[in-house]
């Protein structure tokens, strides 16, 4: 059972930082670099998310999920500076937020000719994906959250994870097996329904079946 | 509730379920039992489960993780020093 940690002297707060929040900086970093596409930015991210999450570090239950918290108070913090920034006195949502980032694919040039070991036309798969879709690809296979997590990240259900996942991994899939098709990597036996369609073909045949009979 | 790996053969989409809790969870023995019997048989999950690997690991490419800057490393340290 997890406990409140109110009664923790400074000394004990520090190592509580040190053992449960410091093994997810990079996590962290990387996530701030992805919202942001700046360095500068992103530094600046995390330097106000680690003073958020030790100021209010009472709040943390021990052993719980201190990556996914970080996380949020990184994500709600980001969408507060956005705000700040467009200077709007009205609401900026989560959602207006990700249509603007649809106009701004996530490749900065630095990235693309540093980083990224992938060709073109790989990056444009991802680059093709909906910024919804790309972010849950990410939370989900770069930073290794679990569903339960990424909803509670982005404040959406679990099913609506899993069926984002699902889509945006179809997506992503098929236009990868073209691409790796296209160069040769993989034969046209290779390329068939069942490498991309979650659901197997002869299973769909079976369904077809039972119901004419 | 204890778990038993099924008496039958899974059919695929029960595996292609396991696959992909494999990438966000922890399979049971009961589940790797079942998985591994399945796609020792059926080369279609087999391929299924390969594309998923090579998909991940695109994404992963695709968003190269970088370690955090040596500044970043020194705020943390003042903040916590030991």
């Amino acid at each position: 059972m997890t406990q409140q940690v109110h009664y923790l002297s400074e000394k004990e707060k520090k190592q509580l930082f040190n053992r449960e929040f410091l093994p997810y900086m990079n996590d962290l970093y990387n996530f701030a670099y992805y919202l942001t596409k700046n360095k500068e930015e992103a530094k600046d991210l995390v330097q106000e998310t680690v003073m958020r999450a030790y100021e209010r570090i009472h709040q943390y239950a021990p052993g719980t999920n201190a990556k996914a918290w970080l996380l949020i108070i990184l994500k709600n913090l980001f969408i507060n500076q956005y705000r700040h920034k467009r200077r709007i006195p009205g609401r900026v949502s989560y959602e207006e937020y990700q249509s603007t980032a649809a106009e701004h694919p996530i490749i900065d040039t630095e990235r693309e000719i540093f980083d990224s070991p992938l060709s073109g036309e790989v990056a444009a798969a991802f680059n093709n994906l909906p910024p919804d879709d790309r972010l849950i690809i990410y939370l989900a296979d770069v930073v290794e959250l679990k569903y339960k997590e990424i909803a509670h990240i982005l404040d959406i259900p679990v099913g609506t994870v899993r069926s984002r996942l699902h889509r945006a991994r179809k997506a992503l899939k098929k236009m990868l097996l073209k691409y790796a098709r296209t160069m040769g990597y993989i034969t046209d036996e290779d390329f068939n329904e069942s490498a991309v369609s979650s659901a197997p073909p002869h299973q769909k045949a079976d369904v077809v079946k039972s119901k004419k009979s | 509730m204890s778990e038993k790996a099924s008496n039958g053969p899974i059919r695929c989409k029960e595996a292609r379920k396991l696959i992909e809790k494999s990438f966000y969870d922890t399979l049971t023995i009961p589940e790797q039992i079942n998985l591994a019997g399945h796609l020792m048989e059926c080369s279609d999950c087999r391929l299924w489960n390969e594309t998923e690997r090579w998909v991940r690991q695109m994404a992963r490419s695709f968003f190269p993780q970088q370690e955090v800057p040596y500044d970043l490393q020194r705020f943390f340290h003042k903040l916590t020093p030991s």
